[in-house]
């Protein structure tokens, strides 16, 4: 990891291109709260970032800035370069970005293959008369989105299940098949929310060598949030602790770990004294 | 002969309902708003019919206009009226739709008066009787069953093999989830409203020449019944809509046969409240997860 600009650390291999997202002084209000607290962060292009900190500390909250559900209240994020100022959220899709959620939001009656599809349809560029009558670019595009689809859910081993009902796969697929939905859309940063939450530690270990998987095939960025520290000290290369907010600690796995300020965050005034 | 009749009669009225309930279910739907000057649309369609066919167009023409212009209204109302609302609190979008309907009725007062006007029924389905083995049926009756099937069942294929209709169904169950997937959920609403009033105007056309009578007040009645229509079936409900409004259909020609015809209304609203107090979802809606 090397320093860029004096505002983040990012891997060495992303150091010659400008970072994937690129936050500076990011503030959230609601109502009297700041929520989020001139948070600065640099996420390299091909990284595998962790967002940590104890509950209620607003990492989810910087998720639903990245992605638009909310509106900063200063500060300003660059995805790409692109400020995200004013996009709609299919427009942010479309700069690259794509996330999964803490609650799984699939499209329950909608069939694993269908949900993985929807979000391959960047704009319709077939037309809506194409798409009505099928013509013959609709049967093009939808070949091309039958077989991306199938390699898609191969990855995480779901391709047996594409006809299935997505709201009566087991709870782990459900996690996997949200991560593949948002793969779909060709994200070049992918948001995942809690990904290992009620996964076994064999399913969280699988998922670990898939999120690498993950990055070095697609070549992207994803950024993290996860309280399994087998998970976060074991694949991310920067991690940021929030608590209450603000960060408190940025840097590789082994300097958070060593960090007093986050063991204190995490265990409490005592147990920090006693570190 | 004198049942298999009135059971043609409930087919043709319930085919209306159910064109019109499709409507309120799927703006329902896609954005959680009873759209109460949906039965306004149809009203607006019945005058477009009027004046069209008065300034002497071809029928088919005139009957294409009409629902072209019922789907432009419908978009305009969406654009102005709802979507500055679209984060507002939903009571704000209902008043709002409230607002929209009492603003059509009296703009259509306004220029056209409130009195009733005669609807050119037999300009556009000519009053013949069609026997089919015993029975006499009006080539009107027929046209509206037939044109409503075939109206349902497009929908229906839209809706689930098309994929503008998958990502309605998307939008419908997750607008977040579905918008961060890369779904322009603007445009999926304006198709949905295109969609929704475009069935309208075919009810507007079928209502209109089953009562050959066209008011500015016609469309409150014929859109609360939709919207009961809806509720029994569940709304949000494509289904459920067309269940419903048979349902209802069948039920107002039922009370009229057994000789009851001023209790049709109160019949119409008594299920309103019966499904509300015994199964509030409707017969085919989803029941609501509590999220935690």
């Amino acid at each position: 990891m090397v320093p860029l600009d004096g505002l983040g650390i990012i891997p060495e291999r992303d150091a010659g291109r400008p970072p994937i997202l690129d936050i500076r002084h990011l503030c959230v209000d609601f109502g009297g709260l700041r929520a989020v607290d001139d948070f600065t962060l640099l996420i390299g292009r091909t990284e595998i970032a962790g967002l940590i900190g104890p509950n209620g500390a607003g990492k989810t909250t910087v998720f639903n800035l990245l992605t638009n559900v909310y509106k900063p209240t200063q500060g300003r994020i660059l995805l790409n370069g692109q400020d995200t100022r004013g996009k709609s959220m299919h427009q942010l899709n479309r700069l690259g970005i794509a996330r999964t959620f803490q609650n799984i939001r699939l499209f329950a009656g909608m069939s694993v293959e269908d949900n993985v599809k929807v979000a391959m349809n960047h704009g319709y560029t077939d037309g809506v008369l194409t798409d009505m009558f099928r013509l013959p670019g609709w049967w093009r595009t939808e070949r091309r989105q039958h077989v991306r689809a199938l390699e898609l859910l191969d990855l995480f081993n779901l391709a047996g299940k594409a006809n299935a009902l997505a709201g009566n796969l087991p709870y782990g697929d459900q996690r996997r098949l949200e991560i593949v939905r948002a793969l779909a859309s060709e994200p070049k940063l992918l948001l995942l929310d809690e990904p290992a939450a009620g996964m076994n530690p064999s399913e969280t270990h699988e998922l670990m060598d898939n999120i690498r998987m993950l990055r070095d095939e697609f070549g992207i960025a994803i950024m993290l949030i996860e309280h399994d520290m087998n998970l976060v000290m074991g694949i991310c290369e920067g991690i940021a602790v929030l608590n209450y907010g603000k960060i408190i600690a940025k840097g590789t796995p082994r300097e958070i770990q060593t960090n007093p300020v986050v063991i204190e965050a995490y265990l409490g005034e005592e147990a920090g004294h006693d570190a | 002969m004198l049942f298999l009749s009135q059971c043609i009669n409930g087919l043709q009225l319930g085919s209306i309902y159910a064109l019109v309930a499709l409507g309120y279910s799927m703006v329902y739907g896609i954005i959680r708003l009873l759209n109460f000057a949906h039965g306004d649309v149809i009203m607006i369609g019945a005058y477009i019919a009027l004046l069209t066919i008065g300034a002497g167009l071809h029928p088919a023409l005139a009957v294409g206009i009409t629902i072209l212009g019922c789907v432009l209204i419908s978009v305009l109302i969406e654009k102005v009226a709802y979507r500055p609302l679209r984060s507002a609190p939903r009571i704000s979008l209902l008043i709002t739709a409230i607002g929209v309907s009492l603003l059509l009725q009296n703009l259509v007062q306004l220029f056209f008066t409130a009195d009733s006007r005669a609807y050119p029924s037999t300009a556009i389905i000519p009053a013949r009787a069609i026997q089919l083995g015993g029975l006499s049926l009006s080539l009107s009756t027929v046209v509206t069953i037939l044109v409503s099937v075939g109206a349902m069942l497009g929908l229906h294929l839209l809706i689930q093999k098309t994929r503008m209709g998958k990502a309605m169904r998307a939008v419908s169950e997750d607008t977040g989830a579905a918008q961060l997937m890369g779904i322009d959920i603007n445009r999926v609403i304006s198709i949905t409203f295109a969609i929704g009033s475009a069935l309208a105007g075919v009810g507007s056309v079928l209502y209109c020449c089953r009562y050959s009578v066209a008011n500015p007040t016609m469309g409150s009645l014929l859109g609360l019944k939709a919207f009961v229509a809806a509720v029994l079936g569940g709304i949000g409900s494509i289904p459920g809509a067309v269940v419903g409004g048979f349902a209802i259909g069948f039920a107002e020609v039922l009370v009229t046969a057994l000789g009851f015809s001023a209790w049709t209304d109160a019949v119409v609203f008594a299920v309103l409240i019966v499904v509300l107090l015994v199964k509030p979802t409707g017969l085919l809606g989803r029941g609501v997860a509590e999220k935690v």
